[in-house]
């Protein structure tokens, strides 16, 4: 737990010395995309996930050299570091969409290739990785072997996808992530996940530093470096350590959102080759709903339509509240 | 914005959707027990599994034409 606590001030600390610099060597290498919420479309630096990823390695250098001085090499330290290296996969096919532009179905069916690391180490030690467990409310641990495998491709890729799918306005994924790790942290300390607890930490460690830099004006975008990597990671941890119920539950807008975009599409499209736009905004930045026919139905959208026009700051701010509900419900699942 | 109003709406919506997944959990673990066969229980799991999934896609394509039929409500900008 110490550990933990140390690794998570050292990423804090990483990430607040490195964000300004890297964010200017972003600018300087002409890696900028136009802020299309904002009058006059600003170019803002773009592939903050490099500041994320390079915060979590630090926190986790920091708490593997720790853990290993006290104890070895234990189970704990594998499968976070599995846990890490699938989240690293997802990081890498992020980085290249956001340096080369890949399509929707490309960058989705690359993000499954993040699920090999663990599928490695389930095969070679399944003491450390139980596969068809999952624990559920109510229910207790089910035995569902052949569906688990049937549904194993998604398990990273899924989480990764569709938080990077609720990453269009500022502020929001490092918001809702900040509570979403938060709570993790804490179901992980109540029910003895250690690997959970140790990453969760580092993960509220970055984004407590970052989210300045991304909130309302933003500075740098996340990226699908970023929004991948804190999506997938959340996924590998969920198959790890069996908080399956709970990483979804925590998980539920983004895959309300992300279900919704793939039945209006009916499949997966590339955001900027998106015709339709389900939102507009106007010249004093106020956000509104589509009314088009043929307009997709996302998460935003839908807000817009029950509570009216309203700015980016204030839709960060509902998503921020509706992240809560969703926490409140993972701990439920869990104290039931 | 209706902040009070926007969240309360999709907070419903998550809740929904939360106890349905819930819902089909159970009523899978009541039906799947009575296969004997670990092939065929797959089989109807995974049946089931998309059945549920279309069901839920039917319900969003169904809203989805809805609020595009609906006149434009009152904006509440400022």
């Amino acid at each position: 737990m110490y550990a933990a606590l140390l690794a998570a001030a050292t990423s804090f600390i990483v990430t607040k010395l490195s964000a300004p610099v890297l964010i200017n060597l972003l600018r300087s290498k002409g890696v900028v995309r136009p802020d299309a919420h904002k009058p006059g479309n600003p170019q803002v630096a773009h592939a903050g996930g490099v500041v994320i990823f390079l915060g979590t390695t630090a926190g986790f250098a920091t708490w593997f050299a720790l853990t290993f001085a006290l104890t070895g090499v234990d189970d704990t330290v594998v499968r976070a570091s599995v846990a890490l290296l699938a989240g690293a996969v997802c990081f890498l096919v992020g980085l290249v969409d956001d340096l080369r532009v890949l399509g929707g179905l490309t960058k989705t069916v690359a993000t499954v290739l993040s699920i090999f690391p663990i599928t490695a180490v389930a095969l070679l030690r399944p003491d450390l990785i139980e596969w068809g467990r999952p624990s559920l409310p109510f229910i207790g641990t089910l035995r569902i072997t052949i569906i688990y495998w049937a549904l194993l491709p998604l398990a990273v890729a899924g989480p990764a996808n569709v938080v990077n799918m609720l990453d269009v306005l500022n502020g929001v994924i490092p918001g809702m992530m900040l509570t979403a790790y938060s709570m993790l942290a804490l179901i992980a300390a109540l029910t003895g996940g250690h690997a959970t607890l140790a990453l969760s930490l580092i993960v509220v460690g970055v984004l407590l530093a970052y989210y300045p830099y991304n909130a309302y004006p933003a500075r740098v975008f996340n990226g699908d470096s970023g929004s991948l990597f804190l999506g997938g990671l959340l996924g590998a941890l969920a198959v790890i350590e069996h908080y399956e119920f709970v990483v979804f539950t925590l998980l539920l807008p983004h895959l309300l959102n992300g279900f919704m975009i793939l039945v209006s599409f009916r499949g997966f499209k590339e955001h900027r080759k998106v015709p339709k736009r389900p939102t507009y905004v106007d010249d004093q930045g106020m956000l509104h709903p589509s009314r088009d026919v043929d307009a997709p139905l996302t998460l935003t959208r839908l807000a817009l339509l029950l509570g009216g026009s309203a700015t980016e700051r204030e839709v960060a701010r509902l998503y921020f509240l509706l992240e809560l509900s969703a926490c409140a419900l993972a701990l439920l699942s869990v104290l039931h | 914005m209706k902040l009070l109003r926007a969240w309360a709406g999709l907070t419903a919506l998550v809740i929904a959707a939360w106890l349905s997944v819930l819902l089909f959990i159970i009523m899978l673990n009541l039906l799947l027990p009575m296969v004997s066969n670990n092939v065929l229980r797959a089989v109807l799991g995974l049946i089931l599994l998309t059945a549920w999934v279309a069901g839920m896609a039917v319900l969003v394509e169904v809203l989805r034409r809805r609020i595009a039929q609906k006149p434009a409500p009152e904006s509440s900008a400022r």
